[in-house]
């Protein structure tokens, strides 16, 4: 009943054929990826063995959050899979009676590198730094192997220094190249600087080994031995850790891809337990989309007949390459005003009306006039015969010629009314699809529109729903769709899109990245040359407000290293003109958990940020913000913010900012001027006698690797330091954000205090992520060692660039998946 | 740290408002009519009427009730069910067509599946990023409709998807359909002899399997269970009343 055919016997390779032949060329297609492997961790919250690292790395972008326990040392890890070869991490540890009597809290940063991949002869390779930035308490270096010698197991050994180095120890071969690698500096606690001076330094080197078993029986089960180089030697001689022997042992059990526990015995006196929950942004969690989805798109009637009065009909030859032809004596010329970039030619022929169409000799033409995308035959007579489309980007001269030849009514435009009518059942249609419509002006044949989106996670699925909404809306002679998205009431970036190519594109398999291909992307005009007038909400003025719970941390005191307080914040805006508002908010603490911080600022500079425990303490209920902001475009690339009053919980003045930064370019520069003068302790009203021009020059650049982007902050700090902030962060196209940053300025590192210069962790999490609906709302974090006063940069609200980086071209390219959900 | 959420205005779609005053601006403007526009428009009167008939206007309030072949027959358009594991059949009806087969079904809680044939193109609302579906004609039974003794041995089905990050990506199959031999279904009330097939498909990833309930002279699939997404699995689909172009 059901046989086999000749054509269905394929391979997996055809389909990949079929999948590479639609492969975007902004949208990378790629096939199914295996599923990930999940790595074990070690103690210190890297992956690795037990106390020892090994080469193995996370799957890309995984972020843990790792806590540790034995023999009286306690390690917090947070730690990213910065690049599929790049590992770091953020510690914070508890020593217990590391100074004999007192216990000590310390922060390391580690760093490992995988040098090369595992092979069939070889094992993986990576290189790594332990606390290379901190106090240098957990300072080590090492060189490590692992491979996987059968099925589940899989071995590891390495060379260590420094910490590393304590047992099995030889002379470290580095010393015979130079004498500076004999010596390492000693531990130098509160500095927190870079320890370039230690790295591979050391009389001696260690070497360490372990193994790990993944038994099949049990999933998710791995059993691990290792023989550990750290003799623990300052915690023998001030705590009570006594390690009898260089080996650990532990069983692990991953519960499922997020949660893993593990139980150790350590050094043969210990015992160690390891808890640490892995998530990853680039990891589905469960079902998606479960929003109301958008209405099916209709598509309009098609007119091929009256384009055929002047085609013909129309035959589709669209191969690869450049054709190979010959001269067929065809007098062909390429016509002009031919639409969209598209070469059209026409030949004459001296064949009969109704004849055959000479299809391949299109390819003489496209030959001899050097590529053209289409060719019209003409008969004897003159009249056209037929069409021959070549290449894709021909149906463009074809939408092109619907539009023209078509004849669409347009007598409709005439009339104000309908128009208006026709923009107002637009704005219905959009609310259903969860979009604003700002603004709408229609025209006979090209309707533009700004929309707000206060919904959608992705930009493109409302530039998507809006597009679904004008096909759906308008009438089928408005061909263009010029879509503005606002945001903060700022027209950001326009968005210019087809209808037919659109129509054309709809439950195509290939619809993103067709749809992507056929986008155009400008930066969107200035409000007051915008198009405003014909239909716009009466929106103005408006108010809005909110109450939310917050939870803030206080992290790394010595007293207490995690304190939480409950909170809760009202705030409104009232928006009196496009751009014009004023808007506060205030916080109540509902459980007063910052109260019993006595930690006293020691520093030597102003103390515009190390006083923090004064305002948490004083200012409940406090004002958080009061401000008027007037966010504005002075041209299609530049943007521009005014605020004034209380910009932030410590600060209140004026700030104005200026951001050039095209839709269409991956970077773009800021400048923020502000004059300020710190708040009174209690949040009200009043200000102390400080007071700073403060103000930075920016660099924003994407750089389009891996979603890495770079921001350069050089100005002048709040204590009147100057310097310069550098940050790093890997964003993801569904809102997740981790990065880094430090600032040097001119205070001296022992000026600074503790910590030398300010340095901290971001990290933003859309909610969207976690759930199977949409929002925008998203949990950031700014992560901070330690609070000093250098380096300290005001936080004013509304940033202009945090406004439109996630609607320029990268983002919306990023994010085009979204364009049809 | 602090998470804020700011009370967003409630907005209840007026779907059939909406839609109809589309519709009904599109027919006064266009001049010209079309078997899309037509089944647009007649989907929007159909989908209102769709609506009161299981109990639902314009939001879900409870699961919709099942409806009789005298209900079904009294609503204008294609219609289809369709459910996930055990859950009630949700109906869907003809919205938006293609010319080249392409329908799309959707119903009054703004859910949507779009079908070529008797094949899952891509949905919304059902719980998987699912945006499309490639297969060739020639072999694909489901998109080309034959006789069921002429459906082939294997059959390559590419369905697409979009990851966490937005980004689209394939999962290619490699399908086996093998007839189970013939049985009688009930598509409500209406009772239809056919073959019943099980066709088990392969990616290097993942193995799944669907069935189908088709006539065995014309391979019409009254009845299929279709895999849609590795979060919701399969859904089965009804054909109540068969879409005529």
């Amino acid at each position: 009943m059901i046989s086999a055919s000749a054509a269905c016997r394929r391979r997996i390779s055809f389909c990949v054929v079929i999948a590479a032949a639609v492969a975007p060329a902004g949208l990378a297609l790629s096939q199914e990826p295996p599923p990930p492997r999940l790595e074990s961790r070690n103690l210190y919250g890297m992956t690795g063995l037990i106390d020892m690292p090994s080469a193995r790395m996370q799957p890309d972008a995984e972020l843990g959050v790792t806590t540790s326990y034995f023999g009286g040392f306690m390690r917090n890890t947070l730690s990213f899979q910065v690049l599929p070869r790049v590992e770091a991490s953020f510690r914070y540890s508890i020593i217990e009676d590391f100074f004999v009597a007192d216990d000590l809290f310390d922060r390391s940063f580690d760093i490992k590198i995988l040098l090369s991949d595992e092979s069939r002869y070889f094992p993986a390779v990576a290189i790594g730094l332990r606390d290379f930035l901190g106090t240098g308490v957990y300072s080590s270096e090492y060189l490590v192997g692992t491979k996987e010698i059968a099925p589940g197991l899989q071995v590891t050994g390495g060379l260590g220094w420094g910490r590393l180095s304590g047992t099995g120890n030889f002379d470290n071969p580095f010393g015979y190249v130079s004498d500076r690698f004999k010596t390492r500096d000693t531990r130098d606690l509160g500095t927190g600087n870079v320890n370039v001076g230690q790295f591979f330094r050391g009389p001696d080197m260690g070497a360490f080994a372990g193994v790990e078993w993944r038994p099949d029986f049990v999933d998710g089960l791995s059993l691990k031995a290792e023989y550990s180089t750290d003799a623990y030697f300052q915690e023998q001689v001030n705590g009570d850790f006594d390690p009898k022997i260089p080996f650990n042992f532990g069983a692990e059990y991953r519960v499922n891809d997020w949660f893993t526990l593990g139980a150790y015995a350590m050094y043969g006196s210990e015992f160690g337990i390891r808890a640490s929950i892995g998530v990853n942004p680039t990891r589905i969690n469960g079902p998606r989309d479960l929003d109301p989805g958008p209405v099916p798109m209709s598509v309009r009637p098609p007119i091929d007949g009256a384009v055929s009065a002047e085609l013909g009909p129309v035959v589709e030859r669209v191969g690869p390459g450049p054709a190979l032809g010959s001269d067929a004596g065809l007098e062909a010329s390429l016509l002009s005003g031919a639409t969209e970039g598209a070469r059209w030619a026409q030949a004459p022929t001296d064949l009969p009306p109704g004849a055959t169409c000479p299809v391949e000799d299109s390819l003489d033409v496209d030959a001899e006039l050097g590529v053209v995308d289409g060719v019209t035959f003409l008969d004897r007579s003159g009249a056209p015969l037929c069409s021959v489309l070549l290449r894709e980007t021909g149906r463009r001269y074809l939408d092109g010629k619907r539009m023209l030849v078509g004849r669409y009514d347009t007598t409709w435009a005439d009339q104000p009314a309908n128009r208006v009518a026709l923009a107002e059942a637009l704005g219905q249609a959009m609310d259903g699809e969860r979009v604003n419509l700002r603004s709408a002006d229609i025209e006979a044949t090209r309707a533009r529109v700004e929309v707000e989106n206060p919904y959608f996670n992705a930009a493109p699925q409302a530039i998507g729903r809006t597009a679904r909404a004008m096909a759906n809306t308008l009438p089928p002679s408005v061909e263009d769709f010029e879509i503005t998205l606002v945001e903060n009431d700022l027209p950001t970036t326009t968005v210019l899109l087809r209808r037919a190519r659109l129509e054309a594109a709809v439950e195509e398999p290939d619809a993103a990245r067709t749809s992507w291909a056929d986008a155009e992307v400008l930066s969107a005009m200035p409000v007051e040359n915008s198009f405003l007038p014909q239909y716009e909400a009466d929106r103005h003025p408006t108010f809005s407000w909110f109450l939310a719970p917050a939870l803030p941390l206080n992290l790394f005191d010595p007293d207490n290293p995690l304190r939480a307080d409950l909170q809760i914040v009202a705030g409104g805006e009232l928006t009196v003109a496009r751009g014009l508002s004023l808007s506060g908010s205030v916080t109540k603490s509902l459980l007063n958990g910052f109260d019993d911080i006595t930690r006293q600022s020691d520093s030597q500079l102003p103390r515009v940020r190390s006083n923090f425990a004064k305002y948490l303490q004083q200012g409940d209920p406090g004002i958080d913000r009061l401000t008027g902001d007037y966010l504005f475009k002075i041209t299609p690339e530049t943007y521009g913010r005014l605020s004034a009053g209380y910009l932030e919980r410590m600060f209140g003045g004026v700030s104005g900012e200026v951001l050039w930064k095209p839709s269409e370019q991956s970077w773009g520069l800021g400048l923020e001027l502000n004059y300020v003068a710190q708040r009174d302790f209690d949040m009200l009203f009043g200000f102390q006698d400080y007071d700073v021009a403060t103000g930075h020059a920016s660099v924003y650049w994407d750089t389009g690797w891996h979603g890495m982007e770079i921001q350069v902050d050089a100005g002048r700090y709040l204590a009147g330091d100057w310097g310069a902030t550098f940050g790093l962060s890997r964003r993801f196209a569904n809102g997740w954000e981790i990065g880094g940053y430090f600032t040097l300025t001119d205070v001296p590192f022992d000026e600074y205090g503790e910590g030398s210069f300010d340095k901290g962790i971001r990290l933003t999490i859309p909610f969207a992520w976690g759930l199977p609906y949409e929002t925008r709302s998203r949990l950031d974090m700014n992560i901070r060692p330690l609070t000093r006063d250098g380096g300290a940069r005001l936080n004013v609200a509304n940033r202009l660039y945090p406004i439109v980086q996630e609607v320029d071209r990268g983002d919306l390219r990023a994010d085009w998946g979204h364009f049809w959900r | 740290m602090s998470t804020r959420a700011s009370g967003s205005r409630g907005r209840a779609p007026s779907l059939g408002a909406a839609l109809l005053a589309g519709a009904a601006l599109l027919a006064g403007c266009g001049p010209q009519g079309s078997s899309t526009e037509l089944v647009r428009e007649l989907g929007g009167l159909a989908l209102d009427s769709l609506a009161g008939a299981v109990g639902l206007e314009s939001e879900p309030a409870e699961p919709p009730r099942q409806l009789t072949r005298a209900e079904i027959n009294q609503i204008d358009g294609a219609l289809i069910g369709a459910s996930i594991s055990d859950s009630p059949m949700a109906y869907f009806i003809a919205f938006a067509a293609k010319p080249d087969g392409k329908v799309t079904y959707y119903n009054p809680t703004k859910q949507s599946l779009t079908m070529q044939g008797g094949a899952l193109l891509s949905g919304h609302g059902l719980g998987d990023e699912r945006i499309g579906y490639r297969s060739d004609p020639a072999e694909d039974f489901l998109v080309a409709q034959r006789p069921v003794r002429e459906w082939p041995g294997q059959v390559t089905r590419v369905m697409r998807f979009i990851d966490a990050e937005g980004r689209p990506f394939a999962r290619t199959f490699l399908c086996a359909p093998r007839a189970i031999g013939p049985t009688r279904i009930l598509v409500a009330e209406v009772t239809f002899d056919v073959i019943e097939v099980e066709e088990t498909c392969r990616s290097p990833y993942r193995t799944i399997v669907n069935r189908y309930w088709a006539d065995e002279e014309t391979g019409f699939v009254w009845r299929s269970l279709q895999w849609y997404g590795p979060e919701r699995g399969s859904l089965e689909i009804s054909i109540l009343t068969p879409f005529a172009p």
